[in-house]
């Protein structure tokens, strides 16, 4: 499928269509002729919202989760609890907890976990943030909420040794059955990890 | 339990095959490569999510296609399921493949793949004994899968640590760390290792030590001297490092076990005669397949490709009477000597079907 078929602006549609993720040349074609075909007013939107989200939405300096201002939301309100701080890997996570309105803490996003398979170590993960954070405030208790997966468990396992001489509880957010899930459904293998989590009552 | 039909997809050299089978004795019959070993190979995918000859998934697509699609319904006594392994390689993007159980998707594969008891005895079988330690290992793999459902997932958590700290070891020696620093990076990983490699080898240790005992006695039965297995746990050593930086491998760990096999102390990779190394793995499928029986508490699906002709009497003996009890999948060039061989066992009145293997088409006998 050579790009001449198109006219010059479609080709160029198609082309930057296809650098976002998961989308390969068919979806790119069939999303762009789908925008030749929407009416001019919303093609404006989606364009204008493209770039704005881009131009306005920025990393906030304190906790490097997603922001539109400096610092972000969350860092501001005075009404959070200042002493617990989340450790989470991407923005995204922070918005799961978040909708989960069980925790009022700060948040501290790595922006991604280890991985040297893919280069990834401390130093590309915003860890000396991290550290400097809890060297200059009043933090008494850190959550490592970082994804159950072997990256995220070694990140977890990573920061707990780093963070352990500054005297600070540090805790790794457990991992099991799903609430509203039944035991008799979990699959053996949730199950038995939640077995060896389990906590006295 | 037992396979009720089975459907394949552009899988392997079939287009499109659809094809009920018999609780009993199903023989399928046609010439060298017409795809007989293929239908029990789908077979095998459904009961323990992976293929017997350890094919990767693109290998299974038909020539030409992107994709595959394996289904079967497996009934039991007191349920049936229809379980399905689909595969799809994308070229714009990473390739899928999908398991499901009556149409549920399973996020992993240890979830429902594993209860369907399944036993293969193959030509290539021979490579447990003479072949490496990866043959004994991918052996055990399999059962430990089939008898402990949380097994694969350690595995898969295993190897995926050990990757990651493989290529954290070539950074490392690339980077010239100071040893405080290079030990600072490792320990995360080194520490689930660590952690996932006693599940995995734990796992092994409890399925050799329940196979010991039946393979030696299934060994009497067909052959003369004392079989043993001994498993050999390679323990995941940090201690290494200097080494493994040099070579920027991990040196030690399940990734190493071995499994060793004598007869009357003598290794049989090496000292036991063509007949004894035969007479040892048919010991350890018999052994196997008591243990899966054990374990799931039904008669495990006995899937022979093509190994009644290449038996002794004594050996095929032994095999024999499990053809008279639960599902069996038989594949042979040679109609007549299986006929033949068929009538020296007792079979137990169990049902026989013939199917006719030829042309991408699995067609049953005696029917339109």
């Amino acid at each position: 499928m050579s790009s001449s078929h198109y006219p010059e602006a479609l080709a160029r549609l198609i082309q930057e269509l296809t650098r976002l993720p998961g989308i390969g040349p068919k979806t790119a074609q069939r999303l762009a002729f789908f925008v030749l075909r929407m009416e001019e007013r919303d093609v404006m939107s989606l364009a204008g919202a493209l770039a704005d989200a881009k131009r306005k939405i920025g990393r906030c300096s304190v906790c490097f989760n997603l922001a539109e201002s400096q610092p972000c939301r969350i860092c501001r309100d005075p009404g959070r609890d200042q002493t617990t701080l989340c450790v989470v890997e991407e923005a995204n996570d922070l918005i799961a907890m978040e909708k989960t309105r069980n925790y009022s803490g700060l948040y501290h996003v790595l922006e991604g976990a280890l991985s040297p398979l893919e280069g990834v170590g401390p130093e590309a993960l915003r860890i000396p943030e991290l550290l400097k954070r809890l060297k200059s405030s009043s933090f008494r208790e850190v959550i490592l909420a970082t994804n159950p997966t072997v990256e995220g468990e070694a990140t977890a396992m990573y920061l707990a040794r780093l963070l352990k001489p500054l005297g600070l509880k540090v805790t790794r957010i457990a991992r099991g059955i799903p609430v509203g899930g039944d035991l008799e459904y979990a699959d053996e293998v949730t199950l038995s990890r939640a077995l060896e989590g389990r906590r006295e009552v | 339990m037992h396979f009720e039909r089975l459907e394949l997809r552009d899988f392997r050299l079939y287009s499109r095959v659809d094809v009920s089978f018999e609780p009993g004795l199903n023989v399928l019959v046609g010439p060298n490569a017409a795809g007989k070993t293929s239908v029990l190979e789908a077979l095998s995918l459904l009961a323990t999510g992976r293929s017997f000859r350890g094919a990767a998934d693109a290998d299974m697509v038909r020539t030409g296609g992107k994709a595959y699609r394996v289904r079967g319904r497996v009934t039991g006594t007191l349920s049936s399921h229809v379980i399905e392994v689909s595969f799809l390689s994308r070229e714009d993007g990473p390739s899928r493949r999908e398991l499901s159980v009556d149409g549920r998707h399973l996020a992993r594969p240890g979830e429902m793949l594993g209860r369907v008891p399944v036993v293969s005895f193959r030509p290539d079988d021979l490579t447990l004994v003479k072949g490496g330690p990866a043959e004994r290992r991918r052996f055990l793999d399999t059962l430990c899968g089939q008898t402990q459902p949380s097994y694969r997932e350690a595995l898969m958590r295993y190897h995926r640590n050990l990757t990651q700290r493989n290529a954290l070891l070539s950074d490392i020696a690339g980077r010239r760390l100071s040893a405080a620093s290079s030990r600072r990076l490792l320990e995360p990983w080194d520490e689930a290792l660590i952690e996932e490699a006693a599940r995995v080898q734990s796992a092994r240790a409890a399925v050799l030590q329940a196979l010991r005992e039946p393979a030696a006695e299934a060994f009497r039965e067909v052959a003369v001297g004392l079989l043993e297995i001994t498993y050999a746990p390679d323990r995941f050593d940090p201690g290494r490092l200097e080494e493994e930086l040099l070579r920027q491998v991990t040196l030690s760990g399940p990734h190493r076990d071995e499994v060793v096999l004598t007869v009357d102390g003598r290794d049989a990779r090496r000292f036991a005669s063509q007949g004894q190394q035969r007479s040892a793995v048919l010991a350890l499928k018999l052994a196997s397949l008591g243990l899966l029986e054990e374990k799931a508490r039904e008669r495990p699906i006995l899937l022979l490709d093509d190994v009644m002709s290449e038996l002794d009497p004594r050996r095929r003996a032994s095999l024999l009477p499990l053809l008279g009890r639960g599902q069996a999948f038989v594949t042979t060039t040679d109609r007549l000597g299986l006929e033949r061989t068929l009538t020296e066992g007792d079979l137990c009145g169990n049902v026989v079907a013939w199917f006719t293997v030829a042309e991408g088409a699995v067609r049953r006998e005696g029917s339109p």
